[in-house]
């Protein structure tokens, strides 16, 4: 099996979740584009698995792990937004900085 | 047989500590007696301690170890205690005690009397620490402390802004000089395995090769010429007049600032096993005559007084620097003894102007202020090189050790020579504005003689100032024979040998002395006008003397200003564009207004997020490129 | 692979997770008996601290027993890989695992203790503040104790996610706030780019294990190891970010400045601890054939954080800002022992131990003088604080000079350490930019000293510090001094800390 194919859709899912990290201005934009660099990771340590085999299949377990934490920490994510847009009336990411002295 | 030797540093520690916590209720003058005690208790026991080094001859000393620290890296709580720790301890707590004793009377009516013995006890333990310290790591800490001493002393009077700017001044400094020492330090280790000075000194010769040598040597002479005040960094000194003038005899004449000759003293096998020596005498020769040069036009009596310090710390530079380490312990002592005296007479001085520093306000006081006057004009004869006064004996070893040296030492000898005509001018020059002619007062200030603890001091200096250098005269090599123990395992340069030739030399230099003399004598005897006159005659030269060459102008525009430059925009510009934050930014227009906010609010996280993206790219590219990975 | 390879149970050794098992199981009752029960808010302090006190005590059981290892003969092998490799080698008992835990524990006491005041002021949640905290230290715990990526990242994780609800807990305040989101934001970008890494990684030597990865490193030459190197390079950034070195450190300041001032100095250094407890097990467990190659970065990446963090911290206004900057640059510092490898774990830990105190204890004297439960601390609070505060401004003034480095301080014999094993590794110029640093950064310290004890008090009064705080303070000062005048036997202790 070629793994390369796999590494190159990784990859470039990992650069657009970075750009999206980089361009986008509403938080929670923000928080998907960390999902999408997570995901990359899944896709890369299922083929990695799938291309060495080894006998505790790590990788699909550890892909495992990575989409609960993920869950985890989009959960905090939203909670954390939430918060501040309460505060604030405002999910864009380019106005939290009110505070910076 | 010296173990209670700890007893020297403990003595004014304990005064420091006793004096912080009990000093307000103390109060005056009970606070000030303790101080002075605690010196004088340092001295007996320094006194008592170097009596086996008087009684026998060759007597090496010893290490007392109080406590292992750190024995690993050879960084443990001991005392090196040999003639040339003796020496020093004695100078240090001698000239000390006077000087304490004299801040009774001094500091008499300061609201914070307490504290300032408290400072000064702090002083004299962290230099007795520096001085007797049996390795580099306690060197190193007395070095810290002192500055820190140093720093807390000129910046007393805190509530005065030039005060403050100057302790800072002092303070950066020194640290430049400190990164010197600390790097020297830290090569030291790592060819040793230790900082210990018995494991150091010895083995020099066999782990050291010449060009390693040469650059410990270097990095160390960065280290003193930052607390020696020699060039480039002789700067902090002059502004450090603006503490208490006591201060000023104690730590910016007679002790702190002689570290550096110490340290190279201490490490003279490291010297003498590279080639960093003769730049020692270099610099030390350069400063002599510049900083005397700046000295003759100077109106401020204690402004004088430091670049003629700076000046004569060039003359021990050059003497340690050519190897004449002996010569150069020997005048470091003559000079604290006639240096302490001349700051504590124009601190006596001041006192009885009611706080005026300039000689142009002065003159005329020899009649109100008698022992003040005459303590000074022997200073001011001994600092000239006047025989058979102290400074004559150890100026003279000096420039003998320079010219035996021959080469580059003959230019070094002629520098040393004009710079010694140079003191002589200015300083006379000084007594005479300040002791003769027409009284220049100002309205309603009424000069006195100082109280009897002010002047007890200038009279037991003025004594040593005369006879001091009767320690070690060609014809009664006392002080020698003392110290050569210390410099057993190095090559000691001395003057020329013969009578003659001591003569001879000693004529030339004496001849300086007295023509310098003499032109200010000549001139400044006279009413103002022909000083001034005289003044004229040297055209812009005198008032880039007065100016001090704009050497601070110099620094800073060429240092301070683009290195705050460089960290503010750090701050602002590049972080604020790059990574972070127009952190005061931001915070600042928060402060004025809202309205500036507003313009400021970019994207903050999303920043970040840029920096944090062009580092991890730069770090994977590196690491690939490095680890071959293409 | 069967079903039977799979359902194997793990070689199980309680003993190895024992202080974890503490917190964790310590934090859930916390929860779960404030909801039934609604103790006193003093109630959940101690019950806090005792529960890091018996975790404490089994890290010192642990302690005894890697002592116990460390003797075993030939004979006893199979035994000491049951012991010492529980879990299928997935959790590693050994001294660097234990110091690790030491350090934790006693910033999290410590940082419990001088924060208090925050706990008081969250009222009804003073229990969820309790608990992550716990939860938090649990997480950089497993980092300092695993050798298996997989537990490197749940520990991150953990550790991680319990601090960045930390960083907004006092929800309605607007810099707080921020701070969490910005810690959140970027705090997952890294761990994202840790975990590429760690797959990375994984496709390159074939293991998540750190030891079989050294295996197979050892046993394999690499003609191409670009992939391996990216993960390599894509891990140290994670943790680079995680310790704030530069040019990762963006958030730190910002975070130091707006998280409530009772928690933000136990945020900063269990985030280092855990940071650099990975970092080490990670570069000298895994890839210690590859220094060569991680060194020269490494020693970059700690050149820019000194240089930056100290020139920056000069400027700063803030203390907690410019606090924050000097971690960069303390990161830096650290990172110098990092560079000279296994050799200098020792140096590594010491530095670690004493100026994790340092941060929570300087923290707890910026939250006891502007508030525990406040954003920034800027430095006119400070002006004359010796008259109005004499003995917060003695702890801190002690702190400080230990963060300086001045000799007699823990400081200055961190600083030595770190420095002499870089110059012996090779790095000179390093030591030199270091010492350089060092040399700038007593500049910002002494401007606070100077502000506290030779300027002109301003008029508010400092509510003086409950016991909990003064003792945490006092404690905090007081290691610093005496590690500083005996440095021996923490220096031993961190000595034997080298991962196995």
């Amino acid at each position: 099996m070629l793994v390369n194919q796999f590494l190159i859709v990784a990859a470039l899912l990992f650069a657009m979740g970075t750009y999206g990290l980089l361009v986008r201005r509403n938080t929670v934009m923000i928080l998907l584009s960390v999902e999408l660099m997570l995901n990359a990771v899944n896709i890369n340590l299922v083929a990695f698995e799938a291309y060495l085999r080894t006998s505790e299949a790590i990788g699909q377990v550890f892909s495992l792990f990575v989409i609960t934490i993920a869950a985890a920490e989009v959960g905090i994510g939203l909670a954390i937004v939430l918060m501040i847009f309460r505060n604030r009336q405002s999910a864009n990411v380019d106005e939290y900085n009110l505070m910076k002295f | 047989m010296t173990d209670f030797v700890w007893l020297v540093i403990a003595f004014p520690l304990a005064g420091a500590v006793l004096l912080h916590f009990l000093g307000r209720r103390l109060g005056e003058p009970l606070a000030g007696i303790i101080g002075t005690l605690a010196a004088a208790a340092a001295f007996v026991v320094a006194f008592v301690a170097a009596l086996p080094f008087i009684v026998e001859e060759g007597n090496h000393g010893e290490t007392v170890m109080l406590w292992e620290w750190m024995p690993a890296i050879g960084a443990n709580l001991e005392i090196t205690w040999d003639p040339l720790a003796a020496v020093m301890a004695l100078i240090v707590t001698g000239v000390g005690s006077l000087i304490h004793l004299f801040s009774v009377g001094y500091m008499h009516g300061d609201e914070r009397f307490a504290r300032f013995f408290t400072y000064l006890n702090l002083f004299l333990a962290s230099m007795l620490t520096l001085v007797l310290g049996g390795n580099f790591a306690m060197v190193f800490l007395g070095w810290e402390l002192v500055g820190l001493c140093s720093y807390l002393l000129i910046s007393f009077w805190y509530t005065k802004p030039s005060a403050a700017a100057a302790g800072k001044k002092a303070f950066v400094v020194n640290r430049i000089g400190d990164f010197g020492f600390m790097v020297g330090l830290m090569l030291v280790f790592t060819n040793f395995g230790t900082l210990a000075f018995d494991g150091i000194f010895e083995r020099v010769p066999e782990i050291l090769d010449g060009s390693t040598a040469t650059a410990i040597g270097l990095l160390f002479l960065v280290g003193a010429a930052g607390k020696s005040a020699q060039i480039p960094l002789y700067v902090w000194l002059p502004d450090a007049m603006e503490g208490p003038t006591p201060v000023s005899a104690l730590i910016h004449a007679a002790t702190m600032v002689t570290a550096g000759v110490y340290l190279v003293a201490r490490s003279a096998t490291i010297f003498a096993a590279g080639d960093a020596g003769i730049v020692v005498a270099v610099v030390g020769a350069l400063t002599a005559l510049w900083a005397a040069s700046i000295a003759i036009a100077q109106s401020d009596i204690k402004r004088v007084l430091a670049y003629s310090t700076v000046s004569q710390l060039g003359y021990m530079f050059i003497a340690v620097g050519l190897g004449g380490y002996i010569a150069g312990i020997f005048h470091l002592m003559t000079h604290a003894f006639f240096k302490a005296l001349l700051f504590l007479g124009s601190g006596s001085v001041i006192h009885g102007m009611h706080e005026e520093q300039d000689m142009n306000k002065m003159g005329g006081l020899l009649e109100k202020m008698p022992v003040t006057g005459v303590t000074m004009g022997i200073a001011t004869l001994a600092i000239a090189g006047i025989p058979p006064l102290a400074g004559f004996w150890s100026k003279d070893e000096i420039l003998g050790v320079a010219f035996e040296y021959g080469g580059v030492g003959i230019v070094l000898w002629v520098i040393g020579l004009v710079t010694a005509l140079i003191t002589a001018f200015y300083m006379t020059r000084q007594w005479f504005m300040v002791f003769t002619g027409e009284p220049r007062w100002e309205e309603g200030v009424d000069p006195h003689e100082s109280p009897r603890s002010m002047t007890v001091p200038l009279i037991v200096l003025a004594v040593l100032s005369v006879g001091a250098g009767f320690l070690n005269t060609p014809f009664r090599l006392t002080l020698e024979h003392f110290l050569e123990p210390s410099f057993e395992l190095v090559k000691v340069a001395h003057p020329p040998e013969g009578l003659g030739m001591f003569a001879l030399l000693a004529a030339i230099s004496v001849g300086a002395g007295i023509a310098g003399a003499a032109m200010a004598g000549f001139v400044y005897s006279r009413p103002r006008e022909i000083w001034e006159r005289f003044q004229g005659g040297f055209g812009g030269l005198w008032e880039a003397w007065q100016a001090a060459y704009r050497v601070d102008d110099l620094y800073g525009a060429t240092i301070v200003t683009p290195g705050r430059k460089l960290s503010e925009r750090m701050a602002f510009d590049f972080d604020a564009g790059g990574i972070d934050g127009f952190v005061n930014g931001v915070g600042r227009a928060v402060r004025s207004a809202g309205a500036r906010t507003r313009v400021l609010q970019t994207g903050l996280v999303r920043n970040y997020g840029v920096g944090f993206v062009a580092g991890l790219l730069a770090v994977v590219i590196w690491l690939v490129i490095a680890g071959g990975g293409v | 692979m069967t079903f039977a390879q799979v359902l194997t149970p793990p070689s199980v050794g309680w003993i190895a997770i024992a202080p974890e098992i503490v917190l964790g199981v310590g934090a859930a009752l916390i929860l779960l008996f404030d909801v039934q029960y609604k103790p006193k808010r003093t109630h959940l302090g101690l019950a806090t601290a005792a529960i890091v006190a018996t975790a404490f005590a089994f890290a010192i059981v642990q302690y005894d027993r890697v002592q116990t290892l460390s003797q075993a003969t030939a004979d006893q092998a199979a035994d000491f890989v049951a012991t010492a490799f529980p879990f299928d080698a997935m959790i590693v008992l050994d001294a660097n695992a234990v110091f690790g835990r030491f350090a934790m524990l006693l910033v999290t006491g410590l940082g419990l203790a001088a924060g208090w005041r925050l706990f008081e002021r969250l009222g009804a949640r003073a229990a969820e503040g309790l608990a992550l905290m716990l939860l938090s230290a649990t997480g950089f715990m497993f980092m300092a104790s695993s050798t298996h990526l997989m537990m490197v990242f749940l520990g991150l994780e953990v550790g991680s996610i319990a601090l960045y609800v930390l960083a907004g807990i006092t929800r309605e305040r607007t810099e707080s706030d921020e701070a969490a989101i910005k810690y959140f934001l970027l705090g997952s970008v890294a761990s994202a780019v840790f975990i590429y890494g760690v797959a990375l990684t994984y496709a390159g030597s074939g293991s998540m294990n750190l030891l079989e990865i050294q295996g197979v490193l050892a046993r394999n030459i690499f003609t191409r190891p670009a992939v391996l190197l990216i993960g390599i390079a894509l891990m140290v950034v994670g943790m680079g970010f995680k310790v704030s070195a530069a040019p990762f450190h963006s958030w730190a300041p910002d975070v130091y400045q707006g998280a409530p001032g009772g928690i933000v100095g136990y945020m900063a250094a269990a985030a280092k601890i855990g940071g650099f407890a990975a970092l080490i097990r990670i570069l000298f467990t895994a890839f210690p054939d590859f220094i060569s190659t991680w060194g020269p970065l490494v020693a970059g990446i700690a050149a820019l954080s000194m240089l930056l963090g100290s020139t920056v911290a000069l400027v700063q206004d803030d203390i907690r800002r410019m606090l924050g900057y000097s971690g960069v640059a303390h990161a830096g510092f650290i990172l110098t022992g990092v560079v000279a490898g296994g050799a200098g774990t020792g140096e590594v830990w010491f530095y670690l131990g004493v100026y994790t105190v340092q941060l929570v204890g300087a923290f707890g004297v910026v939250a006891a003088v502007t508030g525990a439960a406040t954003s920034g601390a800027g430095i006119d609070a400070f002006r004359g604080l010796s008259k109005r505060a004499p003995f917060l401004a003695a702890t801190f003034t002690v702190l400080l000079l230990g963060m300086a480095g001045l000799p007699l301080t823990s400081g200055f014999v961190a600083k030595f350490g770190v420095f002499t094993e870089a110059w012996q590794a090779g790095y000179e110029w390093l030591v030199i930019v270091a010492v350089l640093a060092s040399v700038i950064a007593f500049f910002f310290y002494l401007r606070v000293i100077v502000a506290m004890y030779m300027e002109e008090p301003v008029d508010e009064a400092v509510a003086p510090p409950g016991i909990s705080v003064r003792a945490s303070l006092a404690l905090a000062s007081l290691i610093t001094i005496v590690i500083g005048i005996v440095p021996g036997p923490l220096l031993s202790l961190a000595g034997e800390a080298s991962p196995l």
